[in-house]
């Protein structure tokens, strides 16, 4: 399941990568949880993806635009579900996991596959363009 | 002058392609060999996943510092193996050469320091 998981997430690094390295890559994640345990290994790779996937894909729009959107909209939904919890009558609320899925992930994920059919459909009909002449 | 050259044909290595050239002075090694011991070589306080690891490898190829080789007869087929190159042994050497040469800056500043004090 993890190297399985892992595999799709490579998806997100630059094809070269991929093809000369994926096999191995998910390899050495799948020794690496068994040896490291689940969690240490998860955060390393979503650290990794921001600092090794998401700079090596600058020029690839169809995965940045979705992103950064999802990036963007992760943290103004977290920014409101923070308020949200504290300035609330009661000042016990805590940011539960159902909430944080609710209000963070899902309209984050779901910016983000919207940003990536825009992105994609935009690539494909870039023939359209303001020719007046 | 001749420090000043080998400065130019070795400019500082980045803490992962250090790492590597350093698990791979012991002997040819597969990747997850590798990342287990530039994890043990930095004290577990370089946290190296397979992102690092193989995007350095492909860097360290390019530059023709580590090559790819065969493995053992017996071994993990899925594996790739590799190996330092002369260009892999002189960066390395280059490092640890400015390395020492900070440390022993560091200890003579510190000696000077005390001396103030």
């Amino acid at each position: 399941m993890n190297a399985w998981l892992y595999q799709k997430f490579l998806l997100l690094y630059p094809q070269d990568l991929r093809r000369d390295f994926g096999a191995e890559m998910t390899l050495a994640f799948a020794e690496d949880v068994q040896n490291m345990g689940n969690l240490r290994v998860w955060w390393c790779a979503v650290r990794e993806l921001l600092t090794v996937a998401l700079p090596g894909q600058r020029s690839n729009r169809s995965v940045l635009v979705p992103a950064l959107s999802f990036g963007l909209c992760a943290l103004t939904q977290s920014a409101e579900l923070w308020i949200g919890t504290h300035q609330a009558p009661r000042a016990d609320v805590a940011m539960l996991p159902e909430q944080i899925l609710l209000v963070v992930l899902l309209p984050s994920l779901l910016n983000a596959f919207v940003a990536f059919v825009v992105t994609r459909f935009y690539a494909r009909c870039s023939f359209i363009t303001l020719r007046l002449d | 002058m001749q420090r000043m050259t080998v400065e130019q044909a070795d400019p500082p290595l980045a803490p992962a392609a250090f790492l590597i050239l350093f698990a791979l002075a012991t002997g040819d090694k597969h990747g997850y060999a590798i990342m287990q011991e530039a994890r043990k070589l930095s004290d577990q306080t370089f946290q190296i996943g397979p992102a690092t690891l193989y995007t350095t490898i492909q860097r360290l190829l390019d530059s023709d510092r580590i090559r790819e080789v065969q493995g053992p007869e017996h071994g993990d087929s899925r594996r790739k193996y590799y190996r330092l190159t002369g260009a892999g042994k002189s960066a390395l050497t280059a490092e640890l050469a400015r390395m020492e040469a900070m440390v022993k800056k560091s200890k003579a500043m510190r000696l000077r320091l005390a001396e103030s004090s």
